[in-house]
């Protein structure tokens, strides 16, 4: 009977034990939102001669200017080692970084540099990626956005978009009556800009094709808005299509064989669709008000514009399939040019709040919850344009009396200008992933 | 109250045992008292001495009269050579002196006889003696059986009066154990009780444990900008009792590389959770050395 009873116990024990077992699940759902930290140490250079690019500052300003990263600076950096081995883990933890990345260039017997480079996890002690990339001497800037793009996209899980390019339209006095246009294409840090098209009447709308080959934008050059498709390999150009009016405000579908565009031809502003391959003209929207600013959702199959038939520029979305109109945006009192991110989720667009006395801003809406975030205190923002992975919104606003670019991380952490050009800049347009 | 019962027959057996004890211890005495003493009368009693007296002076008896015969002998012949006319007179004293020889030789046998006659007369005093010893000894032998016979007796008794206290005290046991048997499941019930009471406190130093981590983790998470609210990762986490993170990994990807990595990073940035020091280490074993934590931020801007 007493063993029967201690059997029963023991058994009973091993039921309350194995029952204790199932882990025990803590829950946190707080933290602190900050950018990760992280120490971009200045790269060895074992080619024995001096290079053109500082590689690892490139890579740190990339990273930064992600909004995703905050890096270490230089100064504040206790050594600067360029191999694993001579990293004291102990040393970047106390700096607060969670990750150190180093590397190093090596010259080739090819007279090519490889930059070989390596990310640290300092919490972890451990190595995450460790990639080299080689490339020409004189072109050590595209090597750089390439490592951070590789650091970016192990870090972050998303593809990097440093190595893609922007383009943008300047505008100069020459003299009186006398201006020149500028087409110019440029890193996404507005580095090495180059001119693309230069006309001495007005360029307008620059948009890239979804594959990165082509450039579509509207051009005043025979005296009346035309809009032209330019082919960046070969330089060629093609006028597309010229109605009377207004011809304006291209947009390249996702599978790049239609364009949406806007044409007045029927009295006011109305959105279009124009097939590629068979030239037909399909008008969208219907409407005594102005429709404009066409963009594609990712998926293709419906076009977001703005409109002013509610009484203030509203951003409208309409299904093609069902011709379903939905309104998108009801905060402010002003909301143009709305382009969504490469997830659907997100919408950037210029923006004034009401109350008056506001400028114009970027803003930001979840499409999910309808949040708006306002990015900029920009008085005269206009034209954001997104990075292919959502990190960053490109615009342009004025400083002083000029035009400049300047660019916010999608969550209105960071923001900085592009490199001052000459004359006023305006319409950047950001490119697909070009790789 | 239970210990009253106990000590009267222990006192009682004590007091049988004890009284066994004098009534032998006392018999063994005596018995060992008694030869010792007879011993040295038994050997008093032999006396060669006396016989080699007796000899001793028919010897010397005996030396005298070969002496005096001598000396008669000598002087005769001296009467002899000297005087033969006093042959009638001589030989007259001589039949007087044959006649007071033979008086004297009678006399000493009779001394002899009589002397022998005590001789045996102690002889048999001696016998009479040592059978007197024998039959005091064969007393005294009945005497120590009868001792025996009674020590048996009592000690039997002291047997049969021990059983009687071996039963009352073996019954006492059961009763005590019957006791004790209920004191027990007095005690396991009480032991239940505190088990549970413990398993309670268990549970609340658990769920304290549980805020300390998430307070710490709270501190320690960078939330990157890829986080999105409704994403959640699971870091599964191995302690040592010290309360250094001995691992920390990913259990349920939240399918953001960025988030991921944030919250096994927030593990590794606490680094040493110093409370653990102090939880007793079998709770800590049973409930603490491995924990899951989900991340799952909440009230992000997206």
């Amino acid at each position: 009977m007493v063993i029967f009873k201690r059997v029963v116990a023991a058994m009973l024990m091993v039921l309350v034990v194995s029952v204790a077992r199932a882990e025990l699940v803590v829950e946190v759902t707080q933290g602190v939102e900050a950018p990760t930290s992280v120490a971009v140490v200045p790269f060895g250079n074992d080619t024995g001669q001096a290079l053109p690019e500082d590689v690892a500052a490139i890579v740190q300003q990339d990273l930064g200017r992600s909004g995703f990263f905050q890096p270490m600076l230089r100064d504040n950096m206790l050594g600067f080692p360029t191999r694993s081995e001579d990293i004291f883990f102990r040393d970047w933890r106390l700096a607060k970084m969670d990750y150190v990345i180093i590397g190093r260039a090596r010259a080739q017997d090819d007279g090519q540099i490889r930059i070989e480079f390596e990310l640290h996890d300092v919490l972890r002690e451990q190595a995450m990626l460790s990639e080299q990339v080689t490339t020409a001497r004189d072109n050590l800037r595209d090597a750089a956005h390439l490592v951070a793009d590789r650091l970016f996209e192990r870090l972050t899980g998303l593809k990097g978009a440093f190595s893609t390019r922007i383009v943008y339209v300047t505008a100069e006095q020459l003299g009186p009556k006398r201006q020149r246009f500028r087409l110019q294409m440029a890193d996404w840090d507005g580095a090495r800009a180059r001119t693309i098209l230069e006309s001495s009447e007005p360029i307008l709308s620059p948009v890239w094709s979804m594959d990165g080959s082509k450039l579509a934008y509207v051009s005043f050059e025979t005296g009346k808005p035309s809009i032209y498709v330019q082919y960046l390999a070969s330089g060629r150009r093609e006028r597309i299509q010229s109605f009377p009016g207004l011809n304006g405000a291209p947009a390249w579908s996702p599978d790049g064989n239609q364009l949406a565009l806007v044409l007045s031809r029927d009295g006011n502003p109305e959105v279009y669709v124009l097939d590629l391959r068979s030239r037909q003209l399909q008008r969208i929207t219907r409407h005594y008000g102005i429709d404009t600013e066409p963009s594609w959702s990712p998926d293709g199959r419906s076009l977001i514009f703005t409109s002013d038939r509610g009484g203030q520029p509203q951003i409208y979305q309409l299904d093609l399939a069902s011709r379903d109109l939905k309104r998108l945006t009801f905060q402010g009192n002003y909301n143009a040019r709305g382009r969504l991110t490469q997830d659907g989720r997100f919408l950037a667009m210029v923006h004034r709040s009401g109350g008056g006395g506001n400028g114009f801003d970027i803003a930001v809406q979840d499409l999910k919850t309808d949040r708006v975030d306002v990015l900029t205190q920009s008085a005269m923002a206009e034209s954001p344009s997104i990075a292919p992975n959502g990190s960053v919104v490109i615009y342009a606003t004025q400083e002083g009396t000029k035009g400049v670019l300047a660019a916010v991380s999608l969550d209105g952490r960071v923001q900085f200008r592009m490199p001052a050009v000459s004359g006023d800049v305006r319409e950047p347009a950001w490119s697909p992933y070009l790789r | 109250m239970e210990t009253r019962s106990y000590i009267i027959p222990f006192i009682l057996a004590l007091g049988v045992h004890a009284g066994a004890l004098v009534l032998l211890g006392t018999h063994w005495v005596d018995q060992e008292a008694t030869p010792q003493r007879m011993t040295p009368r038994h050997i008093e009693a032999q006396m060669i001495d006396l016989t080699a007296l007796a000899q001793r002076q028919a010897e010397k008896e005996r030396a005298a009269r070969e002496q005096a015969r001598a000396e008669e002998q000598a002087r005769a012949a001296e009467r002899r050579r000297m005087q033969q006319a006093e042959d009638k007179r001589r030989q007259a004293l001589e039949r007087r002196k044959a006649k007071a020889e033979a008086e004297r030789k009678a006399k000493a046998e009779a001394e002899r006889e009589r002397r022998q006659a005590l001789a045996r007369q102690r002889e048999a005093e001696q016998k009479r003696k040592a059978e007197e010893a024998a039959k005091r000894k064969a007393a005294a032998e009945e005497q120590k059986r009868k001792a025996q016979e009674q020590a048996r007796r009592e000690a039997a008794e002291a047997k049969r009066k021990a059983e009687a206290a071996a039963r009352a005290e073996a019954e006492r046991q059961r009763q005590q154990a019957r006791a004790d048997a209920e004191l027990e499941r007095a005690l396991a019930r009480e032991r239940q009780a505190r088990e549970a009471a413990a398993r309670r406190a268990s549970e609340s130093v658990v769920g304290d444990m549980q805020s300390y981590i998430t307070s710490m983790l709270q501190d320690s998470w960078r939330i990157p900008s890829t986080a999105r609210n409704g994403m959640e990762a699971v870091v599964a986490i191995h302690f040592l009792p010290s309360g250094e993170v001995d691992q920390a990994y990913i259990h349920t990807s939240s399918g953001n590389a960025a988030f991921d990595n944030s919250a096994v990073q927030a593990v590794y940035r606490v680094k040493v959770f110093p409370r653990f020091s102090q939880v007793d280490p079998v709770l800590f074993e049973r409930r603490l050395r491995k924990l899951l934590v989900k991340f799952r931020p909440e009230g992000l801007r997206w």
